[in-house]
């Protein structure tokens, strides 16, 4: 069985969320830490819990206002033909149009066949399981018999109970009998045989004491017919299911890393499945070096009975999964929305490029977009400066660089991530227009996106050379020529006049900070990402300086920090 | 047979005379399946008896459903009440075959058929003879997905004016499988009247091939021929034979046919014998309704009295004995030291002052309880007071409406009466069994009416006629 949309209501850090699910196998949920990723995988465990004795407390209300009902509201299809009889729920069928994300009360000829179920719980929390229509609103109880045949099984932080053959677990559901119990019964017998093998040894003290006993109760006349033995009691030592671990040789597989532990579960919940699972898989990555966290996700992929639902936040994870896998879970104000990483919008951006190169941007809060390897390289150095001044580092305040490899994939690029609803701000050139134009720029402001744009449309490079002070300026031209540039004819070519070949002896003018700002854009002095790192090296004791402060890189520097910091 | 059945793929059907073991097969046949069947009838009555069959015979109950066409239909189109576009609860006469026409469709959309396929194995329709062309059309429609085997006879297809039954010879024989046909009277045999059994088949032959039935020729043991003339008023003696069966416990049926002459000869057959039989009601209740709706009209206290007079006559024997000379005439009576029955008299007093359903229910009672009253109209007696007890308890319901609500649970409950001495007509008594049955005036009845009611009684059948050689 597959689920196809997902209503939560009041539950846990949820006021509200509606998710219409495409038809696919892997969901990964990312976003910000308290975003409800994990509350998400929850409600469909809730949904689909197979026992009825699933306890909820008033922490499980939306800010505990248990006046306001939980109610989870999970449409699920690819039904057995058993859920479709009219002994089970064929009174209840509708139809699902997954092209278009509609319901139909009753099944259209062309839809899927699917049920709703809904768990709601008032005040008494009191779980109530039930399948919904529109047409019977009251709807009929969903068993925990047949909540078990949906084969949920959750991979949590607490899943050490999931080794054991406690009911509900995937152990026992791949476990070949009717009764476990019945068949514990038996092991705690055979438990109670072998101790009366050890008796000499194991029960000797107690034995003395039984003796002692029945010397008692024969002076005081109680009948005795055999003799008095110390023994177990079956009634209060039975075994429960719960205690019966999986082990491996005498060690029992608890004790296994936490990493293991998960995978392992991960194999058995697909493998109690000649059936189809669901299996919700929370933080992933848990205890896992990159290589296993690759394989795993291999046989997940590899998959194809069971639809899986993960939570991660790591780079690795992301790597492995493409952007059509990927949902970003986001809060805003009283609603969660899960967003899809593609669509429409991010047709044509490489968003699978970014997925593989940067997946830190899609874990992060603020992503700054930037026009080449110049800006990025740039940006790094100012962090570097920055961090000596006291500000934070990008990773503390959970910005990333996201590198657009030229000005045409920029606006796209930002208006995604925004779509996708990270803060984002586009480091831009301002000279090359037809790729950015400053209308550009606007509908980027719309959309509240921070846009850093140097003036009278000019590169980073030939805005640095015209507002940096005359020796750093200089400066930068000899790390250029250091690191192999010809400098000398770069500017020469830029100027209608002739240069001394010995860059100290340069006399500031303004033709000449323009042909210098020409010479390296146009020669890619800085054009590297550690290019530009080593450049602010160079020229950041100026940042300080007022007039620089003043100059619009000055002042667009400030705009980005502040920006970083408090937006 | 039942093995055959089992297996069987397609679309087929057996004939199965009466009392020949059908549900015994259809029990059979199931439990040699090992999925889920579904077993569709015509009345509450055929649903039991087949649900006490499999209990009988120990079928799992997993494997199998039954129900009635009509409830089973109703069911899958209120579950989709768009899409089958029908939205009624209760359906009443025409109404039922525009929701056959209705479900007949909903069971061509593909997530009815997934439905279908996931419920069922197969389908078995017993009493295929009483099955409308309308609900032939729905089976046929079911028959498409599933295996389908009818189970019927013709030669029981009685039907009243207007409900004309599914022409075998144009929607089944050609389409579908002959399966076999029933040969050994079971109902007979089982009951120790073999002899019975025996006469019964061969009439049975001969009737299905137009033949007669010479009554003057020797009779086995178990059927006598009466030959008197039960409207000849004059002759006191006619109705003698009748006060022989009195005298055990066993239950007996009289049967007329179906007409409608013969209907309210029923009950004036009842009033004669003074309630010793006593008449049954159709299912509908259509006398009831019409009185009921009378009784709703009437404006005033005294004309509902006498509406009141008026149906207790149509239940009980003698009623003016009881009564006063006030009451009768509709008015409030003084009570006198000569009044016979004060309780009767107060009772109509009562409901002079308040006509409320529990003082029409204390009239009623009150008149039962005489020693000069007979009750012999008693399933319309005890229909009425059903519906007064509803009423007097559901206070926002209307007489009509309490009626109404009876008349829905009655398919359910079946007549309300536990008197074993009964008169019917053929149509009221087919696909009922019983030890004794009496043909009343059986040089009036069709084969078909004739062969329906001489197979009612398992033990003994008495036949009035005055010709001899049936039919006519």
């Amino acid at each position: 069985m597959r689920i196809r949309k997902i209503e939560i209501q009041n539950f846990r850090g949820i006021k509200k969320l509606s998710w219409n699910l495409p038809n696919q196998n892997i969901f990964c949920l990312i976003g910000k830490g308290d975003s409800a990723k994990t509350t998400i995988l929850e409600a469909i465990r809730c949904a689909f819990h197979p026992q009825w004795n699933l306890a909820f407390n008033d922490s499980d209300f939306y800010f505990c206002k248990t006046n306001d009902p939980i109610m989870v509201e999970i449409l699920f299809g690819d039904l057995p033909d058993e859920f479709c009889s009219d002994q089970k729920y064929g009174a209840h069928l509708r139809g699902w149009d997954i092209t278009n994300f509609r319901l139909h009360d009753e099944p259209d000829d062309d839809d899927e066949l699917v049920l709703s179920v809904r768990i709601t719980v008032a005040r008494d929390l009191e779980p109530k399981w039930k399948i919904v229509t529109d047409r019977n609103p009251e709807g009929v109880e969903f068993k925990a018999v047949d909540r078990t045949k949906v084969n949920v099984g959750l991979i949590g932080s607490y899943s050490e109970k999931q080794l054991t053959w406690a009911a509900g677990t995937a152990l026992a559901r791949i476990t070949d009998s009717n009764n476990l119990s019945e068949s514990l019964v038996d092991a705690t017998r055979a438990a109670r045989d072998s101790l009366d093998g050890q008796r000499a040894g194991a029960l000797k003290s107690f034995d003395a004491a039984a003796a002692k006993s029945e010397g008692v109760a024969k002076k005081l006349g109680v009948p005795v017919k055999d003799s008095f033995k110390a023994h177990l009691d079956l009634s209060s030592i039975s075994i429960r299911v719960g205690g019966l671990t999986l082990h491996d040789g005498d060690i029992p597989l608890r004790q296994l890393g936490l990493g293991s532990r998960r995978i392992l579960l991960c194999g058995i919940q697909k493998e109690s499945l000649d059936k189809k699972h669901i299996t919700l898989f929370d933080e992933l990555e848990l205890g896992l070096e990159p290589h296993r966290i690759a394989r795993l996700i291999k046989h997940i992929k590899d998959d194809s009975t069971g639809q899986y639902f993960l939570t991660t936040h790591s780079p690795s994870v992301l790597r492995e999964l493409t952007v059509d896998q990927l949902y970003v879970v986001h809060k805003i104000a009283d609603e969660v929305k899960v967003i899809a990483t593609t669509g429409e919008k991010l047709d044509g951006l490489n968003i699978q490029g970014q997925l593989r190169s940067s997946p830190e941007a899609f874990l992060s809060t603020k992503v700054v977009v930037c026009e080449g390897a110049t800006e990025v390289g740039f940006l790094r150095g100012l962090e570097n400066y920055w961090m000596k001044s006291d500000y934070s580092p990008y990773s503390y305040i959970g910005a990333v660089l996201l590198d657009a490899n030229g000005a045409s994939k920029l606006k796209g690029l930002a208006a995604g991530f925004k779509a996708l609803h990270y803060d984002v701000c586009a480091v831009a050139d301002g000279d090359a227009i037809k790729q950015f134009s400053p209308e550009d720029a606007d509908v980027l402001a719309k959309r509240d996106i921070k846009v850093i744009m140097w003036s009278e449309q000019l590169a980073l490079e030939q805005r640095a050379m015209l507002d940096l002070p005359w020796a750093s300026v200089l400066k930068s031209v000899e790390l250029a020529r250091k690191s192999g540039m010809s400098v000398h004819a770069n500017v020469r070519s830029k100027l209608q006049m002739g240069l001394d070949r010995d860059v100290l002896k340069w006399r500031e003018s303004d033709d000449l900070r323009k042909a210098i700002g020409d010479a390296a854009k146009s020669s890619a002095w800085f054009k590297s990402i550690s290019g530009g790192e080593r450049w602010v090296e160079i020229i950041e004791p100026a940042f300080n300086e007022v007039v620089f402060q003043k100059s619009d890189m000055g002042i667009k520097l400030n705009q980005l920090r502040s920006w970083l910091d408090h937006e | 047979m039942h093995l055959e059945l089992a297996k069987f793929e397609g679309k087929g059907y057996v004939i199965a005379p009466a009392g020949y073991g059908k549900t015994h097969l259809i029990a059979n046949a199931v439990e040699a399946t090992t999925q889920r069947q579904l077993i569709l009838t015509h009345t509450y009555a055929g649903v039991h008896s087949i649900q006490k069959k499999m209990q009988d015979l120990a079928v799992p109950s997993s494997r199998y459903r039954i129900d009635t066409i009509a409830s089973w239909s109703l069911r899958m189109c209120l579950n989709y009440p768009i899409t089958s576009n029908w939205d009624k609860e209760f359906p009443s006469g025409n109404e039922w075959k525009q929701l056959y026409v209705a479900c007949t469709s909903l069971l061509n959309k593909p997530f009815m058929k997934r439905i279908v396929l996931s419920s069922y194995a197969g389908v078995y329709v017993d009493e295929y003879q009483d099955c409308s062309t309308q609900q032939h059309f729905l089976v046929e429609a079911l028959a498409n997905l599933l295996p389908c085997r009818l189970l019927g006879d013709p030669m029981q297809a009685i039907f009243d004016f207007a409900d004309q039954p599914v022409d075998w010879e144009q929607y089944i024989y050609p389409h579908y499988h002959n399966l076999g046909e029933l040969r050994i009277p079971w109902r007979w045999n089982l009951a120790g009247s073999k002899e019975l059994g025996d006469w019964l088949d061969g009439v049975s032959m001969s009737l299905r091939a137009g033949g007669k039935i010479d009554l003057n020729a020797p009779l086995p043991k178990g059927v006598e021929r009466i030959a008197v003339d039960l409207d000849d008023f004059a002759n006191p003696k006619r109705l003698n034979f009748f006060y022989r069966f009195l005298k055990n416990e066993e239950a007996v049926i009289a049967i007329y046919s179906g007409d409608q002459k013969s209907k309210n000869k029923t009950h004036k057959l009842a009033q004669l014998l003074r309630g010793k039989f006593s008449s049954i009601e159709e299912v509908e209740g259509k006398d009831l309704l019409s009185i009921i709706k009378q009784l709703e009209k009437e404006p005033s206290p005294g004309k509902r009295l006498l509406c009141v007079i008026k149906l207790a006559k149509k239940c009980f024997n003698s009623v003016d004995k009881v009564l006063t000379a006030a009451t009768k005439r509709g008015q409030r009576g003084n009570l006198t030291k000569t009044t016979r029955y004060p309780d009767v008299l107060e009772a109509t007093n009562n409901y002079l002052n308040e006509s409320t359903s529990s003082n029409l229910l204390r009239i009623l009672d009150a008149i039962n309880r005489k020693p000069e009253t007979s009750a012999y109209r008693r399933d319309m007696l005890n229909r009425m007071l059903k519906i007064l007890r509803l009423h007097a308890e559901n206070p926002d319901l209307s007489l009509m409406e309490s009626a109404q609500r009876f008349q829905r649970d009655l398919r359910h409950a079946g007549r309300p009466i536990r008197h074993n001495k009964l008169i019917g007509t053929t149509l009221l008594v087919k696909g009922l069994e019983y030890p004794h049955a009496i043909i009343l005036d059986a040089d009036a009845m069709s084969p078909k009416e004739l062969y329906v009611a001489l197979t009612r009684g398992a033990k003994s059948i008495t036949i009035v006629s005055q010709k001899g050689v049936i039919p006519i």
